[in-house]
């Protein structure tokens, strides 16, 4: 997949509306990100936040509108066209999706999983060329943690496993890297390590970076912008230094019947 | 009136547990009890003079296991090396089964679970030929594990004949069908977290299958898999009812002729093979839990 | 850093990377184990020669074949005839009786397994119940350690013996006695269950139990009243499982010579009635695959009662 260059938009939405069995998770978006933007995206659980990010690799195709990833109708992709878009957009959930089993570099090696067919992966896999190891090496390097090449990854610590999943999404080289909470399990100095090193990898690599997260603080220190979903609805979309005080406290904002019922 | 009170409060948060408990245990053991009716069981036959007596030397002779014949005959091979050789084609008999068993029942437990089907399966054609493989590879475990092995060992032998190989083919039939179920089972209990994130960044279902699932499940299969080489250690053992020379053949003989010191050996023999297998499956098991594959 | 000293450093985390002997050893026993069997010598000379197995099998095909079928060509005419086999010859009691001894057998074997399991759960049977110190007296531990061992190696014991062995052995002290293939069935699943519910009390890892004992209940005190409440469902899911397998296990301890469904199949192979035989073992089937769906809609439900 080339990046198309005299196109700057990458995703576009266009009312964009979708809904799980009839009840609406997003309703009436209208969004525009630029290839190299790096957006912080917060709200209160069960916002729509995991929805939005779905949508952007075409796992989740909108109820209604449209949204145009690349300059294309993001329906109108075929199975080919979709494997290639999606090998070039990295994931980091929740959980890291790592497997604990596998030494790093195994971890490591799978970012590229989407490019590889089923021999092409079993070799690499257990007998990688010197070469993928030399590049193994070297990110692990850059994301710190160049000692565990050949360490068991369940031995690993939250952190460093963290660091695992930034390597896995660097060895991949994608055009956009999505993050799902990543950080809303770990202590406060482990999130703000993350977070930076992300930002610094989607800047030396140009893509496009879009964490959702729950830690306000954490967006408005170091996204240049933030997009607040509430209800579905985008809240704000701006740069931390134009966000009132007022807008953020309504986007936490619950009723408490709401509060009940989260609980 | 605060007496009252008291007493209607925590009648709703306590007594239904216990109560739902209590009478579950009221209602299992009410149906045995006429389940022991129905099929005959009276307490006074278990403890009848003749079966006491017969019963007090078969638990005397626990004591003292055989180290020789009871009864020696000449020319025979010595009594020990005789139990080893038995433990060892009892051995071989479960291994033999357990190497075709696992294989035929990893292809059924692909076959028979959803785990790695894709989420939203566009052509129709593929989606039915999907759907009748699964079915026939369910219905086939289903009525697989429904006959027990020694049946299948009989319908075997009765339609070729008395051979190992009739036996070892009755054995695996049930024994790929148990091991398929529980692998699928095993499948499905995994994590779907990692594997639905390589299908989300482009790699095919069986692919993600192959590295989002297996990895986190080998474990439990392996730990398995050991508990079912216990079974087909017992299955052989069954099998030398039916002629094949296991050490089930060795105690049937030596119990036909009372000898049941004899007997015991071959019953400690099988334990500490069986406890030996515990053993190492443990070791392996907990290797596998802190360390790599 | 150089390509070289990285390669070098490469080749150095390679070298002194974790390994597990245990698992690599495993593997190269096991392969060898394998390869044994395989290759070894034939266990068993057949006495039949290949013309006598075609023989006998083609003999087996044509006599599968239910008998007024063979006679009228038409399947229909069959149906009742397996009535007949089924309900005058006594095949739905057998069926009854196979229920009968399952039920009763792993009833006996839960009532025992449930005794013994106490003593032996690793972290109940010590001087340190759950990790809490109540006894320093030497001898109290040694005397635990022992109790744990051999409650322990009973289980493992009981568990190793197949049931239609011990069938074998109880009827032959027993003489022809339901009473033989029940304890037949109840001694091989007591080791069972007791090893599968002393897993359930080790990993139990709730707060409820330690605080008893912090408080100063007794280990059995605390076993009754905090870890049996909590994990009912699960031993009774496994009970149920167990049943399932008996279910299954006492089809064939009739052939020992008890009137039941596995009596009647070995008896029909006996007369080569091998029409008959088939249906028999296909109405087994049938029971054991009615109790799957029993035990699984009985353990479905005690599942969700626990959540």
């Amino acid at each position: 997949m080339t990046k198309p260059d005299q196109k700057k938009e990458a995703f576009v939405f266009d009312k964009v509306q979708h809904c799980y069995s009839g009840v609406p998770a997003l309703e009436k978006i209208d969004l525009k990100i630029n290839e190299g933007e790096k957006i912080a995206i917060v709200g209160p659980s069960g916002s729509g936040k995991t929805t939005l990010l779905n949508m952007l690799n075409a796992s989740i195709q909108p109820t209604n509108g449209r949204i145009e990833i690349l300059g294309k109708d993001s329906n109108l992709y075929s199975p080919k066209e979709l494997k290639a878009l999606r090998s070039n957009i990295s994931l980091i959930p929740q959980n890291l999706a790592l497997v604990n089993s596998f030494r790093v570099w195994q971890n490591v090696i799978t970012g590229s999983i989407g490019d590889y067919s089923f021999p092409k992966l079993i070799k690499n896999l257990f007998a990688p060329s010197e070469k993928k190891l030399l590049e193994i090496h070297s990110i692990l390097e850059r994301v710190g943690i160049e000692e565990k090449l050949y360490s068991v990854t369940s031995t690993l610590s939250g952190g460093q496993k963290q660091r695992v999943a930034v390597a896995r999404s660097i060895f991949q080289s994608p055009s956009t890297i999505l993050a799902d909470e990543p950080v809303s399990s770990v202590d406060p100095a482990r999130a703000a390590s993350l977070v930076k090193i992300l930002l610094k990898v989607a800047e030396e690599e140009e893509a496009t970076l879009l964490m959702s997260l729950h830690n306000l603080d954490l967006a408005i220190k170091h996204f240049p912008r933030i997009i607040g979903i509430r209800n579905g609805n985008i809240h704000f979309d701006q740069s931390p230094d134009q966000i009132s005080q007022r807008q953020l406290e309504e986007l936490y904002e619950l009723k408490e019947s709401e509060i009940l019922q989260d609980g | 009136m605060a007496k009252k009170s008291i007493n209607s409060l925590p009648s709703t948060t306590v007594s239904p547990l216990i109560g739902k408990r209590r009478s579950i245990l009221f209602w299992i053991t009410l149906i045995t009890i006429i389940c022991g009716f129905l099929i005959g069981l009276k307490p006074d036959n278990l403890f009848s003079n003749n079966s006491l007596k017969l019963a007090t030397e078969f638990f005397k002779a626990s004591i003292s296991p055989a180290i020789d014949y009871e009864n020696p005959v000449e020319g025979t091979e010595p009594f020990l090396k005789v139990v080893v050789e038995s433990i060892l084609i009892t051995l071989r008999f479960a291994i033999l089964v357990m190497s075709v068993s696992v294989p035929i029942g990893a292809i059924l437990a692909f076959l028979s679970t959803t785990a790695w089907w894709p989420e939203n399966i566009n052509s129709t054609t593929k989606k039915s030929l999907l759907r009748t493989l699964h079915i026939i590879a369910r219905s086939w475990i289903a009525f697989a594990r429904s006959i027990h092995e020694l049946i299948w060992g009989i319908i075997f032998i009765t339609a070729m004949g008395l051979s190992t190989e009739a036996a070892i083919v009755a054995v695996t039939i049930p024994f790929s069908g148990i091991l398929a179920k529980i692998y699928a089972e095993i499948f499905e209990e995994q994590c779907k977290e990692t594997q639905s994130m390589f299908r989300a960044i482009g790699a095919g279902y069986f692919v993600s299958f192959l590295v989002g699932i297996i990895p986190s499940a080998l474990p439990d299969i392996i730990s398995y898999t050991f508990y079912r080489l216990e079974c087909a250690l017992r299955a052989a053992a069954v099998f030398g009812f039916v002629g094949i020379e296991t050490i089930g053949y060795k105690i049937k003989l030596s119990s036909d002729e009372f000898h049941y010191q004899e007997v015991w050996t071959y019953l400690y023999a099988l334990f500490l093979t069986i406890a030996l297998l515990e053993w190492w499956g443990g070791k392996i098991r907990v290797s596998l839990n802190s360390k790599h594959v | 850093m150089s390509k070289e000293n990285q390669i070098r450093r490469i080749k150095e985390l390679h070298r002194n990377r974790s390994k597990s002997t245990i698992v690599r050893f495993s593997l190269l026993v096991l392969l060898a184990v394998i390869a044994w069997s395989w290759t070894a010598k034939s266990l068993h000379e057949s006495l039949i020669s290949k013309e006598q197995r075609s023989v006998n099998l083609q003999n087996f095909l044509e006599k599968i074949i239910p008998d007024p079928t063979r006679e009228s060509g038409k399947w229909s005419d069959s149906l009742p005839w397996v009535f007949k086999n089924l309900h005058d010859d006594g095949g739905l009691i057998a069926g009854l009786m196979t229920f009968g001894l399952a039920t009763t057998a792993i009833w006996i074997s839960g009532i025992l397994a449930f005794m013994i399991l106490p003593m032996a759960s690793k972290n109940l049977a010590t001087h340190r119940p759950l990790g809490i110190m109540v006894s320093n007296n030497k001898l109290t531990n040694i005397l635990w350690v022992i109790v744990n061992r051999v409650s322990r190696i009973l289980f493992l014991f009981t568990r190793s013996l197949p049931e239609y062995v011990l069938g074998f052995l109880l009827l032959s002290i027993l003489g022809p006695d339901p009473w033989a293939l029940v304890l037949a069935l109840a001694i091989h699943n007591f080791g069972i269950l007791g090893r599968l519910g002393s897993e359930i009390i080790e990993n139990n890892n709730s707060e409820t139990p330690k605080a008893f004992i912090s408080q100063g209940s007794g280990r059995f005190n605390s076993f009754m009243a905090a870890m049996v409440p909590e994990s009912f469902s699960r031993m009774l899911v496994y009970y149920f499982y167990r049943w399932e397998t008996c279910v299954r296990e006492s089809t064939v301890l009739g052939m020992l010579g008890i009137a039941s469904l596995g009596f009647m199949i070995s008896e029909a192979k006996a007369g080569r009635d091998f029409d008959k035989m088939i249906v028999l073992i296909l109405f087994g089937s049938l029971i054991v695959i009615l109790g799957d769906i029993l035990s699984y809609w009985v353990r479905s439900r005690l599942r969700l009662d626990k959540s």
